[in-house]
């Protein structure tokens, strides 16, 4: 039994986990609080590398403030997205909204292609973190393990607004139960375009944080949207503790599978979503939320 | 009643608006289809290739004395479409020949060749069958195939003491290619093989599989990993995980120069096993110059083996058009059969009885260059491994038996 | 997905009509090669008819019964690849090839649909990708019969009784019969006492169960039916296409109909085929030497979404009563 290559995976699960969750958390917020699937959280992602792009070689930036100013580049870009596509179609059946964000994020991704082609971009990971460590006897990019300490720690973050502030308070009403929130006095609309706008920002700064990972190109964010469905789905619709659940779950079965099944991994993912959803419909923490 | 009427009246009105065949008026030009990737992750590869069709068209001129069209069609890297896309060339285009085909659309046009009725030159298809047991009096093959590589794969290792001795490991795309490249190292005498481990199609994140490596002991490692966006990952995380640093890359089929360039100094690490195409083959042969000078003057940038190889097919292509005297396509495809044309990657002509060029490999390490040129820095040495060495005698050897 | 009852309850009068309008529409369209529309045409239009049966079986199941799928690839793929592998080792008789795809589907689908109809929702949703997925893993990994990512190549030109159906005219009518027949049989399905029972069950699933519809056995049915019609569709791409590739059981490809479908209008079966339609020839038209589809299908998209709520159907249906208005 080769305990450093298990450990390895595990590692890399962890680490590959800690993106998911910063995108996961961003669409179970939304779809708790506002029945929206959004498909174009992908896009948002790819759009996050970009506007690192654009910060660091448009202004000539570090990459620290890159990562910094690339979420709030594109946080008020997003709330313009859910203001004219989406709030106006709310009162629709669930389907449209699933349609809008798709179409959105053809858009999105056309609209990056157009700008900027359809070359990958390489970014190199800042200076100070460009290196290998040593951990417990394996090798390990120092940029990795940084990158999810950061994501991690930003996590925690949103677990302590919802959790302990005014507005985390609103965000959990709403979630609970909408009309009942709204006649104690929660702007409803108001929220949920700030809070869309919070989880694009969540999903773009996840893009520039993996961007001297996994490379910039315009259809950078359609792997983790998919595993990101796969996370909410599983951790149960608008539960965050189950999307902290799901998320490692999965990036643990993809890099531990990767590992040991190579070419099967995927396939297992997908056949144990599929078994635990059948066990559980709800998901592993479902408020009984499933339509 | 109002039904059948509203019926009626939407029947003429759509065929009023799909329109009807027209007379076919006399055209001037030479339409010639281009069937390749415009979008999505693979479209720099397509970029490649239709940039070198653009040249070679160019360097040429008229055809028959009538100017050349290209009638450019986004295949979307999907067989289904690809399909599609080739019919329309040849019912809306009445195009004379299809160029600029990879793997996924040469394999999805054999199926349908003789319903086109046209030549199909591919430039850039990897999979033997397509010239072997699979083969069709209509569908040709400028690149080296597969089984060709796995010579030239065992030449390179026989110059290379390094990697005689290297620990060997396989990390791909689960492609049959990549089992094809996986055997063919196993297949080498005397050759250590620690292990192989195959991605999934959509792999945006190799640690797991680096990983495998490693911890395999790997010094060797050779990558079937998809041309693109894949493997620009894969080096760059292999790279981060020091995997360059202990180990040599061997890339089976050889790599586009755009990604030779983005990769810059990390390219030293990589050697080909057998390239479809190299533009240092310049410095001995002078119609790869040429081209070379024309595609940088057109295009800003080396000429990629993509970019040699498409223009290769095209050239066989107008030399056979030059050489039947009309564009009907059985003239086409019988001199296409016999002729013999000085190409980028030297004199080039079909296997007899067979759709396979009898095509060089390049071996050679990446090297940084003593000055830029044409806009690179880093460039492949070409050493040119003949087809003599890689293919059988005679087509029927290799089981294609054309009608 | 709402329709209101008043449309329910109108549609049910045009019945008889609405039948008699399918058939000459299909021999109207089944015309059209034979009046001169160009060859290119009547190929895209083989095509969207056959993602139209498709369509229209996305349709039965999202459309009429509530089920949202994100894997309606794996019934089309399953189909294609299971005629495609019979008429290539077999016989390239259609019907025979045809029989056989159904077979498999019904085996297939008959076990994976007990136990996916026990989920609902985004739930069931999922779990339908997650069986696509698999589908598609599989149809990579089985090589020595799928050939791998590499696909299954040479399929032969369809005959039935003896006769070939070359592509072109012959194949195209064979595809308008093929797609009438569906479009009208699913017509009568959704009309039936059974056809109504899934609309309550689209509405409220535990309310349907509460006045004692079998709310599980109505949709495992339809989950059987649903796939095994879009086998139908798979089996005529396999022949169109002379071949297939595990891309057609990509995620990628269950999105694509679930836009045609909803794009088309759900719950109307004919929505489904324009949405069809409509697919085929905007893509083929925004991918020719138009390098920036994906922005400009989006745009689109978008556009539709946001002013045409129930899809192209209640495009059509809204412009029909105008037209008619005066007449009424």
């Amino acid at each position: 039994m080769d305990w450093n290559f298990l450990f390895v995976n595990i590692l890399n699960g962890v680490v590959y986990g800690s993106f998911l969750l910063l995108t996961s958390l961003g669409l179970s917020l939304v779809f708790g609080l506002g029945r929206v699937v959004n498909f174009a959280h992908g896009a948002i992602y790819a759009m996050g590398g970009y506007a690192l792009i654009v910060v660091m070689y448009g202004i000539g930036a570090g990459y620290w403030l890159g990562l910094v100013a690339a979420p709030l580049l594109v946080i008020p870009i997003a709330m313009v997205i859910e203001r004219v596509a989406i709030r106006p179609i709310r009162h629709r059946p669930d389907v449209d909204t699933l349609l809008v964000t798709f179409g959105l994020s053809s858009m999105i991704v056309g609209g990056i292609e157009y700008v900027w082609g359809t070359g990958t971009k390489l970014l190199p990971p800042p200076s100070p973190f460009a290196g290998i460590v040593d951990v417990f006897g394996n090798q390990y990019p120092l940029y990795r393990l940084v990158a999810a300490v950061v994501s991690l720690l930003v996590s925690a973050g949103v677990f302590v607004v919802i959790q302990f502030t005014p507005i985390g308070l609103r965000i959990r009403a709403i979630t609970d139960d909408p009309g009942m929130a709204e006649a104690l006095g929660v702007n409803r609309k108001r929220l949920l375009t700030l809070v869309f706008g919070c989880a694009a920002g969540l999903a773009a700064l996840a893009g520039a944080l993996g961007a001297p990972i996994f490379a910039i190109h315009p259809e950078m964010g359609m792997n983790i949207l998919i595993d990101s469905f796969l996370v909410v789905v599983l951790g149960g619709l608008g539960s965050l503790m189950g999307s902290v659940i799901g998320a490692f779950f999965v990036s643990l079965t993809k890099s531990i599978g990767g590992g040991y099944f190579a070419e099967w991994s995927t396939a297992i993912l997908f056949l144990v979503v599929a078994v635990v959803l059948i066990a559980r419909p709800t998901g592993v923490f479902g408020h009984g939320r499933v339509a | 009643m109002r039904g059948l009427w509203s019926v009626l009246l939407g029947w003429f009105a759509l065929v009023l608006y799909l329109g009807t065949d027209s007379l076919a008026i006399a055209q001037d030009a030479i339409k010639i289809g281009v069937l390749t990737i415009r979008s999505g992750p693979a479209k720099p590869i397509g970029d490649d290739i239709l940039a070198g069709i653009e040249t070679a068209t160019k360097m040429h001129g008229p055809v028959l004395s009538r100017p050349v069209e290209l009638v450019i069609e986004d295949s979307l890297f999907n067989a289904q479409t690809a399909v599609t896309k080739a019919t329309k060339l040849v019912q809306q285009n009445n195009v004379a020949g299809i160029l600029g085909t990879s793997t996924i659309e040469a394999l999805a046009l054999l199926s349908v060749a003789d319903r086109l009725g046209v030549p199909i030159i591919t430039s850039n298809a990897g999979s033997a069958a397509i010239t072997r047991e699979r083969c069709n009096k209509w569908v040709f093959r400028t690149n080296a195939e597969d089984l060709m590589s796995v010579e030239s794969l065992q030449e390179l290792v026989k110059n290379t003491p390094r990697l005689q001795q290297a620990k060997w490991f396989t990390i791909g795309h689960d492609y049959p290619w990549s089992r094809l490249v996986a055997g063919s190292v196993k297949g080498i005498k005397d050759l250590q093989y620690v292990g192989e481990t195959f991605a999934p199609l959509d792999t945006t994140d190799w640690a797991p599989f680096i990983a495998r490596a490693r911890s395999a002991g790997a010094t060797a490692v050779i990558m079937p990993v998809t041309l693109g966006v894949p493997l620009l990952q894969f080096i760059q995380q292999a790279n981060e995980f020091g995997l360059t640093e202990t180990a040599m890359l061997v890339s089976p089929i050889g790599l586009p120069d755009w990604l030779v360039e983005k990769l810059g100094r990390t390219s030293t690490n990589i050697v080909s096993a057998g390239s479809w195409a190299a533009w240092r083959y310049e410095e001995v042969w002078s119609a790869t110059k040429e081209f070379n000078q024309a595609f940088y003057a057109m295009h800003g940038r080396v000429a990629g083996m993509q970019s040699l190889q498409s223009a290769t097919a095209t050239l066989m292509l107008y030399n056979a058009i030059a050489k039947a005297g009309s564009k009907d396509s059985e003239a086409v495809i019988r001199a296409l059969a016999t002729v013999e044309v000085n190409t980028p990657v030297g004199l080039l002509k079909f296997q007899p009885d067979g759709r396979q060029a009898l095509v060089p490999l390049f071996l050679g390490p990446y090297e940084k260059l003593d000055s830029p040129r044409y806009g690179a820095t880093y460039g492949q040495r070409a050493e040119p491994f003949a087809a003599s060495r890689s293919l059988p005698k005679s087509a029927a050897e290799y089981g294609c038996k054309l009608s | 997905m709402g329709r209101s009852r008043q449309i329910d309850e109108a549609e049910a009068r045009k019945r008889p009509a609405a039948a008699m309008l399918v058939v000459v529409g299909a021999v109207l369209l089944a015309l059209l090669p034979f009046v001169g529309v160009r060859p290119f045409t009547i190929t895209l239009l083989t095509e969207a008819l056959i993602f139209a049966i498709w369509a229209m079986s996305l349709d039965l199941m999202t459309g009429y019964t509530g089920m949202l799928t994100f894997g309606h690839a794996a019934a089309f793929g399953l189909g294609g690849y299971a005629a495609g592998y019979f008429a290539r080792e077999v016989t390239s008789d259609f019907f025979t090839s045809l029989l056989i795809a159904e077979l498999v589907i019904l085996l297939v689908a008959l076990p994976i649909g007990f136990v996916a109809t026990r989920l609902s929702g985004a739930a069931f949703a999922i779990v339908s990708l997650c069986i696509a997925q698999v589908f598609f893993q599989i149809a990579v990994a089985w090589r020595s019969v799928t050939e791998g990512m590499d696909g299954l190549v040479g399929v032969p030109i369809p005959t039935l009784l003896g006769m070939t159906i070359n592509t072109g005219p012959e194949f195209y009518v064979l595809t308008v019969l093929i797609a009438a027949t569906v479009c009208l049989g699913l017509r009568r399905l959704v009309a039936s006492p059974f056809g109504r029972t899934l609309g309550a069950i689209r509405l409220n699933e535990d309310r349907a169960a509460a006045i004692g519809i079998n709310v599980r056995l109505h949709k495992w049915l339809v989950f059987v039916i649903s796939w095994a019609i879009a086998g139908i569709g798979g089996t005529l791409m396999v022949f169109m296409k002379a071949g297939t590739t595990p891309m057609s059981l990509y995620w990628i490809e269950s999105g694509n109909v679930l836009i045609m479908a909803i794009f088309g209008g759900l719950g109307t079966l004919f929505g489904p085929i324009i949405g069809a339609i409509s697919f085929v020839f905007l893509r083929d038209e925004l991918t020719t030497g138009f390098e920036v589809w994906q922005l400009a299908f989006g745009i689109v998209f978008v556009i539709v979404v946001l002013v045409f709520p129930s899809g192209l159907a209640g495009v059509a249906s809204s412009a029909w009563m105008l037209l008619w208005r005066a007449r009424s």
